[in-house]
């Protein structure tokens, strides 16, 4: 088989590896039971890519348009770094949620079928890798080139990042790869030893899982908060190569990459760094070329061995078949837990609680004084969170299940648990600003201590039109990139609201304490709202023209 | 008197752009019925389970399931159902225990329910340790016994079994097929699709023959042979086959196919 040849085969793979999944989640497509079905169904595929490669397109700009604009006092070594790493992080937040795929869906089934060798199944898998991300991978490579070129009018500098880019993304992919086939191992190792199931993930992978998630999280959502936050200690860092600290730094990916930009630049270094970074980037250059080496080993092993599957039977005396009954709701938000932490694309959900502490406690420590516009932001930055939880929530939630499943389940039950959920993940926002306001630094405006409070009801309420808004438009058969757009769009546009309420208000009279209750009652009035409409989706049941066509 | 059905579909119509699955079908299915729904791939079988359990809407065409409307009031419906899909539609990710867990809640099964439960996970497999295993991780057959159990355990008054016995071994093939006796006998219904022709003709009191989306025979066995015309000893392949008008094909293709392997 020539590479003419293994490309033509590896679009029929990239066709499955987009189809399949439409199909077992049961969405509707526009023209399902035709040809122009699957057409449909690449070109959604290719418009989420399009909308991610925007993401990563930003992630790489955003920084030097700090650097550039001085917003924040930022070195060109830090810049270089934070533009390579949130590249880095988007391109593993794409790969583990889109490539699981590649293993859980069958797509190669009819490949292994087929009497080929095993490096020309490795090199069909690995076109089909390359289909599923080249959007991605070449608009945010050529954004990376670009943008360092334009801001440091380098192309020496601009090769180099190149360079180390590419080096990145290779790992990075290779990173999700080694996430996905972890939780897969599990899986299948647990089916031939009998153990407890995923809920026993192992200890050391799922804190790697959640820091990866959560990183991608903060820079999506607060690029701005957390570049503010921590430029001053990097830049700090990596200008004191003497230190063992700044030994360790010149040496780490990315800011070796970003000291090697700035010599390039003529921003003295010092040897000892120059050395450090350059053994730092040769490191990453040779590592991924190694990993580029092993990938198709890996690609060949998916392609070729499907999941064990259990030959066992179940359990031994009567009694071990025995399970307790719950509440409805009970039942349902503890299902909604388990297949969220089980899922490599949602487990570090768990770990929101943590990242929603630390970006909303750094700016707002940051300050001297507690401002009410703080508080605000706050508490905006944490709903954000929840959005995003629920977003996940009803996206990869068992590729659909739900929607095709015939329990009785109303459709209120289904977003009043995943609702709930959300909520919850905001929770510790309020806990923690309260316990800062109260204890640590007061606010300037005593009753600034409800703005977060009163949040809770605001996040419920955005969560409830969120959610309603993704079903809904998963009903119409919609692509993820647009229920991603509308639903956390109708979410935010919830959550804004009190905030410009608020403002308007206090523009208005400058009298904080009327303020504040028009924030808190436009906050009610939003919550009751959501129980209507919540109340509404109960009534309407679990009719199929409101749960989606399966 | 006729007793009330647990199942009337009149004029059911179903299409997915250009395709016309279900086309005027019309169906009773009656208290202690174990009927048969047979046809060829693609006849619109596995499309009229899925509106009579309250998955999917009509294009045309209304249904009752225990006097209630799928299209309208499908929580009351999958309350009175147990729904087996062509391929099972589980969590995978969780084990089986959770799963029947979740299914018993969300159905608030008392406790001699959960017994029952119980007693069906140990009747159709009693031997391993793969209970707290993810359901992803388990063999087809083993998923389609959880699929069997989780649509059994609350003894609704309809089974809806899309080819359960998909995957199943012997023993649970034999299981289900005395489940679904005892469940007519204490008046229940079950409508089951099937390819298996021996399974349709020992188990079913009536069977419907469709095809291209229309009910165009239906009966008692007897009744069938009578309709094709064939004799009181024909399987009901050969009826099937005969109805159809399928018979002539297969014999064509099967007289090709031997002159081409000589």
């Amino acid at each position: 088989m020539n590479r003419s040849e293994a490309w033509a085969l590896s679009k029929l793979s990239y066709a499955e590896l987009v189809y399949r999944p439409l199909l077992s989640t049961g969405l509707p497509i526009k023209y399902a039971g035709t040809k122009k079905s699957v057409h449909q169904a690449l070109t959604g595929a290719t418009l989420n890519k399009v909308i991610f490669a925007m993401f990563t397109m930003g992630g790489a700009v955003f920084p030097f348009l700090i650097y550039k604009l001085a917003i924040e006092a930022i070195s060109l070594s830090v810049t270089t770094a934070l533009s390579i790493i949130l590249g880095f992080g988007y391109l593993v937040l794409y790969s583990v949620q889109v490539l699981p795929t590649f293993v859980t869906s069958g797509s190669f089934g009819p490949l292994a079928a087929l009497p080929l060798e095993p490096r020309e199944r490795s090199l069909v898998a690995l076109m089909t890798l390359w289909r599923t991300l080249d959007y991605i991978l070449v608009l945010s490579l050529a954004t990376e080139f670009a943008t360092v070129a334009y801001f440091t009018g380098s192309l020496a500098a601009a090769s180099l990042v190149f360079v180390v880019s590419l080096s990145s993304s290779v790992l990075a992919v290779a990173l999700a790869i080694r996430l996905i086939a972890l939780f897969q191992n599990r899986l299948e190792n647990t089916s031939t030893r009998g153990g407890k199931g995923l809920a026993s993930i192992r200890g050391y992978f799922r804190p790697l899982l959640f820091v990866l998630w959560g990183l991608g999280v903060m820079s999506a959502v607060f690029l701005f908060s957390v570049i503010s936050a921590l430029a001053p200690p990097l830049n700090l860092v990596l200008t004191h190569p003497d230190t063992p600290l700044g030994v360790a730094a010149s040496l780490i990916f990315p800011f070796s990459a970003g000291l090697l930009v700035s010599n390039f630049l003529g921003f003295g270094i010092g040897d000892l760094s120059l050395v450090l970074a350059g053994g730092g980037v040769c490191l990453v250059i040779f590592g991924a070329a190694a990993v580029s080496w092993g990938v198709p080993r890996v690609l060949d092993r998916i392609v070729v061995e499907p999941a064990r599957r259990s030959q066992t039977g179940w359990a031994r005396g009567a009694d071990q078949y025995f399970f307790r009954v719950r509440g409805r709701l009970s039942a349902y938000v503890r299902k909604d837990l388990r297949v969220a932490s089980r899922n490599p694309a949602t487990g570090f959900l768990f770990a929101l609680p943590l990242f929603e502490i630390l970006a909303v406690v750094i700016p707002v420590t940051a300050t001297s004084v507690v401002r009410v516009s703080a508080l605000i932001v706050g508490s905006q930055v944490g709903g954000s969170f929840a959005l995003f939880t629920a977003f996940l929530l009803v996206t990869v939630e068992d590729l659909g299940v739900e929607r095709r499943t015939a329990l009785p389940i109303a459709a209120s039950v289904r977003t009043l648990s995943k609702v709930l959920v959300s909520t919850l993940t905001y929770l510790p926002v309020p806990i923690a600003l309260s316990a800062i306001l109260l204890f640590i630094k007061p606010p300037t405006f005593g009753g600034g201590i409800f703005i977060p409070v009163a949040a809770v009801a605001t996040v419920f309420a955005a969560c409830v039109i969120e959610v309603t808004v993704l079903n809904t438009l998963a009903d119409w058969g919609r692509g993820t990139a647009v229920r991603f757009i509308a639903g956390v769009g109708s979410g935010e546009l919830i959550m804004v609201i009190p905030s410009f309420a608020f403002t308007v208000e206090y523009v208005a009279t400058h009298d904080r304490t009327g303020a504040l209750l028009v924030l808190l009652g436009v906050s009610a009035v939003e919550c009751l709202f959501s129980t209507l409409v919540l109340r509404t989706l109960r009534a309407r049941g679990s009719n199929p023209r409101g749960e989606g066509l399966a | 008197m006729t007793p009330s059905p647990l199942v009337e579909a009149r004029d059911l119509v179903k299409e997915y752009g250009q395709v016309r699955a279900l086309d005027g079908l019309n169906l009773r299915v009656n208290p202690g019925d174990v009927y048969g729904l047979l046809g060829p791939n693609g006849a619109g079988k596995t499309t009229t389970l899925r509106i009579l359990s309250g998955l999917e809407v009509p294009t045309s065409g209304s249904a009752r399931v225990a006097g209630f409307d799928p299209a309208t009031q499908g929580v009351e419906v999958k309350r009175r159902i147990g729904y087996v899909a062509e391929s099972a539609i589980l969590y995978e990710s969780l084990t089986p225990r959770e799963y029947f867990e979740f299914v018993a809640s969300t159905r608030q099964l008392n406790h001699d329910a959960v017994a029952y439960a119980s007693s069906l996970a140990q009747a159709f497999d009693a031997e391993g340790a793969s209970y707290d295993v993810p359901i992803g991780a388990l063999s087809l057959g083993t998923k389609q016994k959880v699929a069997v159990i989780a649509a059994l355990m609350h003894r609704p008054p309809l089974l809806l079994l899309d080819e359960p016995l998909n995957g199943l071994d012997a023993k649970s093939s034999k299981i289900l097929k005395e489940l679904m006796l005892i469940h007519v006998e204490r008046k229940g219904a079950v409508i089951f699709s099937t390819h298996i022709m021996e399974v349709a003709e020992s188990v079913c009191t009536r069977i419907g023959i469709i095809n291209d989306g229309r009910l165009f025979a239906e009966g008692t066995m007897g009744e069938l042979r009578s309709l094709s015309g064939t004799s009181g000893g024909s399987s009901l392949e050969d009826v099937f086959l005969k109805l159809t008008n399928e018979e002539r094909f297969v014999e064509e293709t099967l007289e090709r196919l031997r002159s081409e392997g000589t």
